[in-house]
């Protein structure tokens, strides 16, 4: 049946617009559809009957069967479940996940890699990330794990590409190199400006860590035809002023920039709550208007969450989960567990088996057949749960969905922002379908 | 920005999920015929005609497993000729594109193989009756020498395989060398001759090899600018091939909400699609057989050369330079089920039972043909006139039956509460949607009386335009879908209805005449009036028992007890039957019953 869950109108300078939840597929409606849409909005019989007469109705893109089995393509490994900073709402616990600081073990790294090389096939390619706690606190075996890892792929015939998300704060010359040797997508967590990140990101003795990071950030920067860099801000009560964040980090020399709220801590701590998820749609949307300004200009965005928001939208992506956490993607603990994803280690809620015996089927089917959004209260009644996919599973099941507002406010934005580029910058949108 | 006049794509999956307004559902690829139907879209055998670079063969089969094996010397893979020239494969030296995506083998193969071809062997190749013999292929995956795996294209008794057997076996070959046994059947030469076969598609770009002409993967198969297609009676093609179509509409002229022309006539006729003449004024109707029509359609020669000027079709009408979507269930539809439920019950239906009965009627004043002694047209015309006119009496007694069955439908599906058989016949006939109508009349068939007949039944009328509010209402989401199936057919029978009133009037205008006095005289009309209850009494008992039998039986399958109620309308229709003789033999005495009174 359709209701208000099937489809959300939107108005932009070029005329009114339709997303149609099943596929995500966008239209450009005629003024009189319009009225009719709007009319039967109440009338989910009569919404249905107007959406299929138009052959906007539903086309089963997401039927009600559930991924089986599927194979492993990503693994993070938590290197270092320990950390030098001490960051006010980290999900880790500062670092060490709420248990005793420790390094993850080369054997169960190895056996993380055979288990992610086993399944995949010549052609294929296959994601390692490395995570912490702060991961190059444990440098040797971010390097022994990328050997093994390129030398498992040379002989399976497979392609691997590298991650990593580091505070930076140990950043070497030599580090940066290696990344660049191994095409590393580096992501860099700096909350702002000196105050800002200082107060948010402090290290476990309490002095910042701002002025250090960026006198280590330089070389890496530098090289950014080589390495794709990426500045990750944790969005708190205390660092809102988004577009200043923005423009500071540009300056600082990041080709990309993206803002992630913080919406669960262990402690509660620098949660977003009510009136700052208003506070957090309105700057968001602030960027986003830079963002397209900066399109039609020719010049070049550094706000990625515009920016993929729209590589989404313009493929219509229809996706039943948020991510691949539980899916295709497992992290791996120090103990040798395997997680739903990093932000699971060491938590019972997600672990799906160990690196040993591998995923545990039984418990990875009950994960998807949980967790799809098409299960989810109350995802099932809201437009956006396509694109969405239901919100950050970690979140979700330790916070709730205090965010939903602002994620249809932001899509909403997004799906406006994608029209006007279409017609103003169309030069920008038909290379996304590539990217 | 302009004003946008459709609704437009925006994304990648909206614009794959978008269907042009107009195209039928076939237009979508996972509708193609081929997924019904694998191989339509090209014939397979034609890319092993060329399987060996240089040659190229025909399968020369039985035109059916079943036939007899009568012609064993002409079956197999005859060699058609020698085609190294305009062989891409044998061009030399590769260009550097076709080498890197060539194993190491090949282009010394082909070497060899051109100079086979160009030279002796050849020249042999050219004349003669040539077929292969024998292929032979090297078995992979085994370890050690690769042995050559022979197949030779012999039948037991060593009678030449079929055609499409060696096809089959030629299908089986791997891109790898090849060596070919031909034989001369007219003088038992034997050319043994080293290839490969062919790499049909390129192996990065997927493109057919060049080798094959254009057109030639769809040799054989029907298509508009062939002769086949002319004849083709595959009627899976029923969406590109019609058969009878209504005609354009033509740009500006008034049509009806259904989308037909508001011209009655135009909206009824029917064309022959094929047509040879497409000009307007031959837009005459299509006869109703094969044979008839076949004269006029376009011929073998034609279809070849103006295949195009064959319309397109959209809901059975021909589209020309210009097609207008029609406008979607522009009748209104009724308020609710209940309103919907009160129009069936207090007007179509009574309305469909009294159109019956005036019809019946009409068919017992006219003459039976044996009645028309000496005159055997109109014993002909009789015949006719009357058949049409059970026919449409019959149609509006299956009406009748439809609406009650609606109502009963929509108690089921608990749309209304209460259900009741209609079999009450109305007082008054509507006619026109502006609320005119007419006393309902127990009458002879007179001209008079058929333009009444034919005024009901006239497309756009009041049964027509309260059918489409049916339709209308029924189209909404969360009626039964047979509900309205069952309504749409009601509306294609009115038009069926006018089309044949129109028909019987012209055959009895033949008949018209006045007498000395200067009154009208109906010679195929008899004398009859409406009779006395107790001269018409056996027929009465039988319209009782008729209208008494299916009270019951519509109350039966509300309650869903069919076999009670299919027992009680199976009586019922035997009475009906009853009637009708009863009918025919009291009117020949001039007693008309009646079935009410004035």
């Amino acid at each position: 049946m359709t209701g208000p869950a099937d489809m959300h109108r939107f108005d932009t300078e070029f005329g009114p617009h339709v997303l149609v939840a099943d596929g995500s597929r966008i239209y450009a409606i005629n003024p009189e559809f319009d009225r009719a849409l709007q009319s039967a909005a109440a009338d989910p019989q009569a919404l249905q009957a107007l959406l299929d007469d138009a052959g906007l109705g539903s086309l089963g893109f997401i039927g009600g069967g559930r991924i089986v089995d599927p194979p492993l393509r990503s693994v993070s490994l938590s290197v270092a479940q320990k950390c030098n900073l001490g960051c006010t709402y980290c999900y880790a616990h500062k670092g060490d996940f709420g248990s005793v600081p420790r390094d993850m073990p080369a054997h169960v790294a190895e056996a993380a890699l055979q288990l992610l090389f086993k399944t995949a096939a010549t052609g294929e390619r296959v994601n390692v990330a490395f995570l912490g706690g702060e991961p190059l606190t444990n440098r040797k075996l971010i390097r022994t794990a990328t050997a093994r890892a390129l030398e498992l792929a040379a002989k399976r015939g497979v392609q691997v590409g590298f991650a990593i998300t580091t505070n930076a704060t140990l950043l070497t010359p030599d580090d940066v190199e290696f990344f660049a040797a191994h095409r590393f997508t580096v992501t860099v967590s700096l909350d702002g400006d000196e105050a800002l990140h200082d107060t948010q990101r402090p290290f476990k003795g309490g002095s910042g860590s701002y002025a250090r990071i960026i006198a280590r950030l330089a070389p890496l920067l530098a090289l950014q035809d080589r390495v794709q860099v990426f500045a990750r801000v944790s969005v708190t009560p205390r660092n809102l002023e988004l577009a200043r964040i923005l423009e500071h980090l540009a300056n600082v020399g990041f080709r990309s920039v993206g803002f992630s709220p913080v919406l669960a801590s262990p402690s509660g701590a620098d949660t977003l709550h009510g009136e700052d998820m208003e506070n957090l749609l309105t700057q968001m949307t602030a960027c986003g208007r830079d963002f397209v300004d900066q399109v039609i200009r020719g010049v070049r965005p550094v706000f990625a969450n515009l920016a993929s928001a729209l590589i989404e939208i313009h493929r219509g992506t229809h996706r039943p989960y948020p991510c691949g956490a539980g899916a295709g993607y497992a992290a791996v603990g120090a103990d040798s567990g395997l997680y739903a994803c990093h932000r699971f280690v060491g938590d019972d809620a997600g672990v799906l088996g160990d690196v040993r015996n591998g995923i545990d089927r039984g418990k990875q089917r009950q994960w998807l057949e949980e967790r799809a959004v098409d299960r989810q209260t109350p995802c099932t009644t809201c437009w956006a749960r396509y694109l969405c996919g239901g919100g950050c599973h970690h979140e979700v099941i330790h916070a709730g969905r205090p965010a939903c507002d602002f994620i249809r406010g932001w899509l909403h934005f997004c799906l406006q922002a994608y029209v006007t580029i279409s017609e103003r910058a169309p030069g920008y949108i038909e290379p996304l379908s590539r990217a | 920005m302009e004003t946008r006049d459709k609704i437009f794509p925006r994304n990648l999956t909206a614009r794959a999920a978008y269907q042009v307004p107009g195209n039928p559902d076939t237009s979508r690829p996972e509708d193609a015929v081929a997924n019904c139907y694998p191989g339509l879209e090209l014939d397979l055998r034609n890319l092993d005609r060329r399987f060996f670079p240089g040659l190229l063969f025909n399968y020369v089969a039985r035109p059916d497993n079943s036939e007899p094996y009568s012609q064993p010397h002409r079956y197999g893979a005859r060699l058609f000729y020698v085609d190294y020239r305009n062989e891409p494969d044998l061009a030399l030296p590769y260009p550097k594109e076709l080498a890197a995506a060539s194993p190491e083998w090949q282009e010394p193969l082909a070497a060899r193989l051109l100079d086979d071809l160009s030279g002796d062997k050849g020249t042999a190749l050219a004349e003669g009756n040539w077929y292969i013999d024998w292929v032979g292929q090297a078995v992979r995956d085994r370890g050690g020498p690769a042995p050559d795996k022979r197949i030779v294209m012999n039948r037991r008794d060593g009678t030449p395989l079929d055609g499409l057997f060696v096809w089959r076996i030629i299908r089986g070959l791997e891109f790898a060398p090849l060596t070919l046994g031909l034989k001369c059947r007219d003088t038992n030469e034997e050319i043994v001759i080293e290839g490969w076969r062919r790499r049909f598609t390129h192996p990065h770009t997927g493109v057919i090899s060049l080798a094959y002409q254009p057109g030639e993967m769809l040799q054989s198969l029907c298509s508009p600018w062939q002769h086949d297609f002319r004849d083709c009676s595959c009627h899976y093609w029923a969406s590109n091939r019609p058969d009878i179509v209504h005609g354009e509409i033509y740009p500006g002229e008034p049509v009806l909400p259904s989308g037909r022309a508001e011209d009655p006539v135009r909206a009824t006729v029917l064309l022959d699609w094929m047509r040879a003449d497409h000009s307007r004024a031959m837009a005459a109707a299509a006869q109703n057989n094969y044979a008839a029509n076949r004269p006029f359609q376009m011929d073998h020669y034609q279809i070849n050369s103006t295949w195009q000027v064959l319309n397109v079709v959209v809901n059975n009408t021909e589209i020309g330079d210009f097609w207008m979507p029609p406008q979607i269930d522009s009748a209104k539809p009724y308020n609710s089920p209940a309103e919907l439920a009160k129009a069936i019950k207090k007007e179509l239906a009574p309305l469909e039972m009294t159109l019956a009965l005036e019809y019946l009627y009409a068919r017992f004043s006219l003459r039976a043909p044996e009645e028309c002694q000496g005159l055997p047209m109109m014993a002909d015309d009789m015949l006719f006139a009357r058949h049409v006119l059970i026919l449409v009496a019959v149609a509006e007694m299956e009406h009748l039956r439809a609406g009650n069955e609606l109502l009963w439908l929509l108690h089921q599906a608990e749309f209304v509460r209460d259900f009741e058989p209609v079999l009450t016949p109305a007082k008054r006939v509507r006619v026109s949607a502006n609320g005119k109508s007419r006393r309902r009349m127990l009458r002879r068939l007179e001209p008079a009386t058929l333009d009444d007949f034919i005024a009901i039944e006239r497309p756009s009328g009041f049964i027509d335009g309260a059918y489409a509010r049916t339709v209308a209402t029924l189209r909404q989401p969360g009626y039964p879908k047979d509900l309205l199936q069952m309504s749409e057919r009601i509306v294609a029978d009115g038009m069926q209805h006018y089309q044949q009133f129109c028909d019987l009037r012209s055959v009895l205008r033949a008949y018209e005449g006045t007498d000395a006095a200067g009154k009208p005289v109906y010679p195929y009309l008899r004398d009859v009036e409406v009779a006395s209850d107790a001269d018409a009494a056996d027929a009465l008992a039988l319209y009782g028992k008729i209208r008494d039998e299916l009270s019951v039986a519509y109350q039966r399958m509300s309650s869903q007890n069919y076999p009670e109620a299919g027992a009680l309308v199976l009586s019922a229709r035997a009475a009906m039957a009853e009637l009708l003789e009863v009918g025919d033999k009291l009117a020949a005495r001039g007693i008309g019953i009646p079935f009410w009174r004035p």
